[in-house]
């Protein structure tokens, strides 16, 4: 059991993420099938284009954690170790760095509007902070990932000088 | 106004030279100067936000899932069984397979680095195995998958129609044509190459075999008849028909018991951080190309380049050639958003075709997938062939030549561009 729960919480954002994509195509596609039934499901594009933004956010953590993210690493392999090492602290401060301002703005400026205006989605007539949450809530678990994949970056680039 | 234009290119140029990742450079680039110049800061978010918060742009996740359950649905090990038996004893008979077969999944994929791995995985081991070279293979491949952009269903014409609102479908259809140049274009050293060597080709398929491998590839076969079909039978939009190939793609892994419920679960999750990745450049390239209009770095380089001539002609072949350039440092999903904001205004001065540029830029940057340092194809196929980046960047120099003979084709012959979409009544030529 505990075990089991230690997986979940290095693994929490892939299976929310591959849960996600599984209920739209299974929300796409009853859309799709259930037109030709003369029944309109157009509501729920709006449904999906929530979850696209909550999808890049959570996937964008996943993807620190696996290293995902494109770079040109071509000038950095050819650095000695302590370039290498400085390089992977200011990629970090970087990464953590232009979240935050996105984060922040977001959550003080961005979401106290939405409220202070009382903003609806179009068709569904949801509160437009659905969609933007994601930002702040899912940008919290992308730092801690970027955090989590530079100090193992840092140690294994340590090891390796001896 | 120079000092800052320098800063906005300079800066990402610098940050992405050092290695930091592409989507971070862009990121750290505009909310530096959007900081600094007091551009309104508190709009960073809802900018950030309303890049991705796009209905045209979810056919992105359901193209890349679509990509991965055909990859494990085993379709393309069919798919290259067949077409070795048709194509024979020519030299290089596994070389020109591999083009073939990489150009056929590019219209059921609509990712350069996906197609080069689905079909990667089948092939470079049997060419490995039939005495071609490492690099051979890996270059050619990652070429030959990097058709898949231009072949529809494709997810760079989905962005490139989001940026400049030229109509998906048009676009997609307008990728054909050229998609099959490019094709021809990669037989031509696949061939010289392979019959220098004595890279032997297999036997023709007797009647028999060849009737056998049909019926095993059928279904595999009518997957790009099903997913355009649903498109231009005006059933539904691309993002639709993205949903329609990932559900064909199941039922396809079903059929053949290739998709058990963890290769699927995989296959969601992979996918997920595929698109998200994609969608994060996305994010932080439409800020940047934001903020480098509004400190005038856009409009001041649109200037200075349309200050280097007036011949349009010229002027493609320079376009073109930084393109190539930006193609070696970036992804494809990148350049879109920081170029198009300086090649928009250049279409209507020199009187450019919307729906040709976007194929021609395209095409160019499908080369771009292949060209190292940042070549996300040839990192599949280095890593199926078991060589180094180093060695790959060789091998594929003659590939990328004839690439670059077929992009000069598309860029002097437009109507390989634009005749389909004007056929299937999707798009008027605005000049």
């Amino acid at each position: 059991m505990g075990d089991k729960l230690r997986w979940l919480g290095r693994n929490a954002e892939e299976v929310v993420c591959a849960a996600m994509i599984t209920f739209m195509t299974v929300l796409g596609f009853a859309n799709v099938a259930t037109r030709y039934l003369g029944y309109s499901m157009a509501y729920t594009e709006e449904l999906l284009v929530m979850l696209l933004v909550w999808l890049t956010m959570l996937g964008t953590a996943a993807g620190f954690k696996r290293n995902a993210h494109l770079s040109m690493t071509f000038l950095q392999e050819r650095l000695p170790r302590v370039g290498q090492r400085a390089l992977a602290i200011f990629s970090a401060i970087l990464t953590v760095g232009s979240v935050v301002v996105v984060m922040v703005v977001c959550a003080v400026y961005q979401i106290p509007d939405e409220i202070l205006l009382k903003s609806r989605t179009l068709s569904l007539d949801l509160p437009t902070v659905y969609y933007s949450l994601a930002i702040p809530v899912c940008g919290v678990l992308v730092i801690l990932r970027v955090l989590q994949a530079s100090w193992r970056e840092w140690k294994s680039l340590g090891r390796a000088e001896r | 106004m120079t000092a800052v234009t320098l800063l906005v290119f300079g800066l990402f140029l610098v940050l992405v030279v050092l290695g930091i990742r592409i989507a971070i450079a862009l990121g750290t680039t505009a909310c530096l100067i959007i900081l600094l110049y007091h551009q309104g800061a508190m709009g960073i978010s809802s900018i950030f936000y309303s890049n991705i918060a796009k209905f045209p742009l979810l056919a992105i996740p359901f193209f890349i899932l679509a990509g991965f359950v055909m990859e494990r649905s085993g379709i393309s090990g069919r798919l290259v069984h067949l077409a070795s038996l048709m194509v024979g004893p020519i030299p290089g008979g596994l070389a020109i397979v591999g083009i073939a077969v990489c150009v056929f999944f590019g219209g059921i994929s609509g990712s350069g680095p996906a197609d080069a791995a689905a079909i990667g995985a089948v092939l470079i081991p049997a060419m490995i195995a039939r005495g071609y070279d490492r690099g051979f293979a890996a270059g050619l491949i990652a070429t030959a998958g990097s058709t898949a952009i231009l072949i529809p269903p494709s997810i760079a014409f989905v962005v490139y129609g989001v940026i400049t609102e030229v109509s998906v479908p048009a676009l997609f259809a307008g990728g054909i044509f050229p998609g099959l140049v490019a094709g021809a274009a990669l037989i031509v050293p696949a061939y010289i190459i392979s019959k220098r060597h004595g890279w032997g080709g297999e036997r023709w398929g007797t009647p028999r075999e060849l009737w056998e491998a049909f019926k095993r590839a059928f279904w595999g076969l009518m997957a790009p008849a099903v997913i355009l079909g649903s498109m231009y039978g005006g059933i539904c939009t691309p993002t639709e028909a993205a949903i329609i190939a990932v559900v064909y793609g199941i039922v396809l892994g079903w059929i053949y018991q290739t998709i058990g419920w963890r290769d699927l679960y995989r296959c969601m999750l992979d996918a997920a951080i595929t698109s998200a990745v994609v969608m994060f450049i996305v994010a932080f390239a439409g800020l940047f190309g934001w903020a480098a209009d509004r400190v005038g770095a856009i409009d001041h380089v649109l200037k200075s380049m349309l200050s280097l001539s007036d011949n349009g002609l010229a002027m493609i072949f320079i376009i073109n050639g930084v393109l190539f350039i930006a193609g070696m440092l970036l992804d494809a999903i990148s350049i879109f958003y920081v170029f198009l904001p300086i090649f928009i205004p250049m279409m209507a001065h020199f009187h450019w075709d919307p729906l040709w540029f976007g194929v021609m830029m395209t095409y160019n940057l499908a080369i771009g997938q292949a060209t190292p340092p940042v070549a996300v194809n040839l990192y599949v196929t280095t890593s199926l062939a078991d060589i180094k980046l180093d060695r790959a960047a060789v091998a594929v120099i003659p590939f990328v030549l004839a690439m670059v003979g077929g992009l000069v084709v598309v860029i002097l012959w437009q109507w390989l561009s634009i005749a389909p979409p004007v056929w299937f009544g999707l798009y008027k030529p605005v000049h």
